[in-house]
Formats: C-alpha cells, sequence, structure tokens
C-alpha cells in the first residue's frame, strides 16, 4: 500500500460498491443448504459466464499494478469499514488481520516468530490474496462483468507449508478449476465456470461454530455485533460442511499433487520423456477438474459431452451482475476523507440472479 | 549485483513492525518477548536486515543439490545470489520463495519454499514444467525464470503467458519488493494531483 493509499479514506462509491458485493452474495444464493452440498468446497459454486480467454496484450505491467494496488487498498478499508464486511472479517482473519486491511494491506499477520542463537530470527506468517474471480485474463461477452470491482474479489487463504498446500485454497481454484478451462481454450466465447465463494474471505472461519450463540460469542469476544441472520447460517452452514475444523483442501487433492512431485524425482532429461510427462500431467489434471465441471466446460481445450455428469456437485449458477456505474476519481484524495463515517448505500439495485443448482 | 538496501531495510522494518502489533507478540511471556527484542535488536546493529535474513551458504548448497535431484535442472546462479541476499518474503499478497524450511538448519517453516513451489506448480501446470523456475507470486503474476534463456519474467497468473519481461533477476526482485511494500505509483500519484489526470484502473473496469 502505498503511502498515499494508507492515509486516505474509501471513497463514498467504494463504500457504496462493497455494499452491492455483499448484497450481491446475499441474494446469489438465498438458501443457506447451498453451502455444504459440495464438501470438499463448502461455500462455493460454479458461476457461469460467457468468456474469450485471451491474453491481455498491451496492457502495461506497471500500470496494471500500480491501478490494481490502489483499487485493492480502497477495497480492503471500505471492506473492514462496512459492518457486516468488518464481522466478517475478523471471523476470517481476526484482529492483526483486519488491522492491516484497514491500512489496505492483505492479511498476512505473524503467527509464530523463532529466534534461536545461531540462526536469524525468522516470523511464520498466514497469508492471503485478493482473487479475481473472472480471471483478468478472461474477456467477458456480458458488458456488465466488471473485472476490477469488488463484486469480482475474494480474499483467499495463501498459507503454504513446504509441499502442504492444504491451507492454499487460491492455488487449489486456479490449479484444479480454472487453469484446465482456459489453458488451451480456444479463441471464441467459451461457457467459463469461475470459482465464485460465497463469502468475501475464504474460508469464512478459523474454526467450528456449532450453534449461532456460540458465533455471536465468538463476535462479541472481538468487539463486532451479531451478523445478520443470512450470514449466521451460512457460516453455521459452512461450519457443518468442514465438520467443524478448519477447512482443508481436499485430502485427495492435495496427495496428488504430491504424487506428482514424487515423479520429478524419476525423471531424466530426454526431451521425449519430459514431454510424455506433460501430457501424463495434463490428463490427470483434466481427469481431475471434470470430475468437478458440468458437462459443456472446456478442460484442456475440449468441451466435456453433454452425457458427463461431474463426480462432485458443485453447485453452478449463472450471475448476470447489472454494473454499478463508472467511478470517477475525484480531484484531490485528500476531499474523501471526510466520507470515512458515511452510511453506505448502494448504487443499483442487483438484477435477480438466475440460480441453477 | 546487490539488490536494492532502501526496500530491504523497509521490508525488514515493516516486518518487525508487524511483529511487534501482533496478537502472538503481545501473548509472549515477557522473557520471550525481551529474548526476541533483544535478538531483533543485535541483528539490526550488525547491520543485518530482521526478520528478512540472507540465506546461508550450506543451506543454499543443500537446495542447489536439491533441485538438481527434484526437478532436474541446476539452480541458476542468478537465483542463488538473490537469496544469498534475502531467504524470501511474504507482503502484500507478493511472496519471494526462500531456501525451503527443510533444508536450513533451523527448520522452521517461515514461507514457501522455492523446491516446494516449483514442484506444486510443475505438477499443476504441466506446460511450465523446465521451461520456467518459479521464484515467486503475487496476486496478478507469478515470477519466475525463464530457463532456455535466462530472462526474469513476469507471468500472467491465469494463462501463465508472458506479460514483462525485467532486464536482470535483481530488477524483478527489487520489483517484488517494491510492490511488496506498495510504493510503486506514489510519483505518479502526485503527478496526477497536480494534472488532474484520471487513472482508468483506478475506476471499476473491465481489465
Amino acid at each position: 500500500m502505498s503511502r498515499r493509499a494508507q492515509a486516505s479514506a474509501p471513497r463514498p462509491e467504494m463504500v457504496n460498491a462493497v455494499t452491492e458485493m455483499l448484497r450481491n452474495l446475499e441474494q446469489i444464493c438465498p438458501d443457506p443448504s447451498i453451502i455444504g452440498r459440495c464438501p470438499e468446497l463448502p461455500g462455493v459454486v460454479l458461476d457461469k459466464v460467457w468468456a474469450t480467454c485471451l491474453d491481455r496484450d498491451g496492457t502495461e505491467y506497471a500500470k496494471v499494478n500500480r491501478d490494481f494496488e490502489t483499487m485493492r487498498a480502497e477495497y480492503f478499508k471500505a471492506l473492514v469499514a462496512h459492518p457486516v464486511g468488518r464481522s466478517l472479517a475478523l471471523l476470517a482473519v481476526g484482529l492483526d488481520g483486519v488491522a492491516m486491511l484497514e491500512l489496505g494491506r492483505p492479511p498476512a499477520y505473524v503467527t509464530e516468530a523463532r529466534a534461536a542463537s545461531d540462526t536469524p530470527t525468522r516470523a511464520r506468517r498466514d497469508s492471503y490474496n485478493c482473487h479475481h474471480i473472472v480471471p483478468k485474463s478472461a474477456r467477458p461477452e456480458s458488458s456488465s462483468t466488471l473485472i476490477n470491482h469488488p463484486t469480482n474479489f475474494v480474499v483467499a487463504k495463501t498459507t503454504r507449508r513446504g509441499r502442504d498446500q492444504s491451507e492454499n485454497p487460491h492455488h487449489f481454484w486456479h490449479s484444479l478449476l480454472l487453469h484446465p478451462q482456459t489453458h488451451n481454450a480456444p479463441a471464441e466465447p467459451i461457457p467459463l465456470y469461475v470459482v465464485r465463494p460465497l463469502f468475501p474471505f475464504y474460508p469464512p472461519i478459523t474454526q467450528g461454530f456449532h450453534t449461532a450463540e456460540e458465533l455471536r460469542k465468538k463476535l462479541a469476544s472481538l468487539g463486532a455485533p451479531p451478523l445478520p441472520e443470512i450470514w449466521e447460517q451460512r457460516l453455521l452452514e459452512f461450519s457443518k460442511a468442514s465438520k467443524h475444523r478448519p477447512y482443508v483442501v481436499p485430502k485427495e487433492f492435495h496427495e496428488i499433487t504430491q504424487m506428482f512431485g514424487d515423479l520429478f524425482k524419476t525423471q531424466n532429461k530426454d526431451p521425449a520423456v519430459n514431454q510424455q510427462l506433460r501430457s501424463g500431467l495434463a490428463a490427470k489434471g483434466a481427469q481431475l477438474a471434470a470430475e468437478y465441471l458440468p458437462a459443456g466446460a472446456y478442460v484442456n481445450g475440449q468441451p466435456l459431452l453433454a452425457g458427463h455428469t461431474p463426480k462432485r456437485s458443485l453447485p453452478v449458477i449463472e450471475s448476470n451482475r447489472q454494473p454499478g456505474p463508472d467511478v470517477q476519481k475525484p480531484a484531490s484524495p485528500r476531499k474523501s476523507r471526510s466520507t470515512k463515517h458515511h452510511l453506505p448505500k448502494p448504487i443499483v439495485q442487483p438484477q435477480p440472479i438466475q440460480q441453477k443448482v | 549485483m546487490a539488490l536494492k538496501p532502501r526496500y530491504l531495510q523497509e521490508l525488514s522494518d515493516l516486518f518487525v513492525h508487524d511483529l511487534k502489533r501482533s496478537h502472538y507478540y503481545r501473548k509472549l511471556p515477557e522473557s520471550q518477548r525481551h529474548d526476541l527484542d533483544d535478538r531483533i535488536a543485535d541483528e539490526a546493529s550488525q547491520g543485518l536486515y530482521p526478520l528478512l535474513p540472507c540465506g546461508d551458504e550450506e543451506a543454499l548448497r543443500r537446495l542447489s543439490e536439491a533441485v538438481r535431484k527434484e526437478l532436474n535442472i541446476p539452480l541458476p546462479p542468478s537465483v542463488v545470489d538473490i537469496l544469498r541476499q534475502v531467504d524470501g518474503f511474504v507482503a502484500n499478497s507478493v511472496s519471494l520463495y526462500g531456501v525451503d524450511a527443510e533444508l536450513r538448519d533451523d527448520r522452521f517453516d517461515s514461507g514457501p519454499g522455492l523446491l516446494a513451489e516449483n514442484l506444486v506448480k510443475w505438477s499443476s501446470f504441466a506446460e511450465t514444467i523446465q521451461k520456467y523456475l518459479f521464484v515467486g507470486d503475487s496476486d496478478l503474476w507469478f515470477f519466475a525464470l525463464e530457463l532456455d534463456s535466462g530472462r526474469a519474467v513476469a507471468l500472467q497468473r491465469s494463462t501463465l503467458k508472458p506479460a514483462h519481461y525485467f532486464t536482470t533477476v535483481e530488477e524483478m526482485v527489487d520489483d517484488m519488493m517494491q510492490q511488496a511494500l506498495g510504493e510503486f505509483g506514489d510519483e505518479m500519484d502526485d503527478l496526477e494531483d497536480e494534472t488532474d489526470n484520471e487513472s482508468s484502473g483506478f475506476n471499476f473496469s473491465r481489465s
């Protein structure tokens, strides 16, 4: 976060966009029971968008970084300034994480430090990325899909412990569900099934909650008021789906990743062998992806056949969000400071969302 | 070539600041907190960057061996030079992979390891096998070395296509540190304030 970004308060437009994002999440799937439909990915749906998978050529790298950083820092601050966003943040990333979000930084808080006498001091952190739900490299056909908008962001855990990626759902989504669809994708628009968590943070909780009362007590201990009922129910369903334990990436995916890793040990530098390995891995990845993706989804350049039935029951929706109006940058960021405590008001009423579950 | 000391210093300062305001630190028994403070002060007085250690030679040797054995590639000297100066970090969603914990004497897992991350990524993205050595990532990019050419490159996170080539690995890691500090664009902000220009990305956009 730039010093400027740290100092400024979120503009009313961003505060409104956060309200819109939370309302959209509530309306996408009003039935909380959908949260546990796929126990391997609780609280996640596949959102079908028509998009062309192209590289964003011609966009300057430094400008992309700067624009995204500015947007993201403001988004984080607006998210924790919103009463519901703040409570959800407290449950997902704790007080330390919220303190970082307030500064416009993604949560990456220290969980342990070690200072042995003969080795340098090191600290271990839990870390998160801000994930684009519809990838930046996809060009959606719908003119209403905005890539750099809070409705397209989720703060996802990316903590890694060596080869153990069980606390890294962000990598899981990319490698299992997104990459197989975009890799070798045709140049024309295709149905792209993007990963849409039903929470602004994933995983949304770090401990189990059996009852709403437990949840409320936890929030009270963090100095936050209770959440609206719809969010309480969602969190309780998520807790139930993850067996009231911290969420971890499905074991079979984790094991296969490790198994793939072991394969490299036996390889030599023969290009033919390496090509064979690549093909084998791509096929394995495609096979795994097909267990989650519906008929019609593209995997490694080929659509899954009409009769295909995924083994895992990830709910599918087709959202068609009405865009909020583009927001003009204020003449001076300093002027926006007075908006810090404005109550959020929605810019637009989100369009009803067609649900295909 | 050396990484920019200012970025190393500022990252170290940021990490120490984060540690000292963390729940973990505040809950430490007083004696342990004092020990930690003393160690940090001691390292700073030696001209080191506390909580941003450099890789030690023995760990780097073990990493080179392990990379050769498990990835079947030599660890590029340019990467060794980087790790000698900074043994990985995670900040502001930017990660630089360090020496894997099991290859260091302390075995303390303090961030993503270079060997593990490449095994995972090569497993997940088969077309990158022995084409790229991944050295870090962020929300938008993977940072890598193109093994054939030795060029440092930022890859699009979703498509794994090159988005930007750097002149040197040091330039790339300096850029990663700059992003980790969130410092880029301050000069441009100032310019915009004066000219009232708008940045399209600051609006909610399709790109």
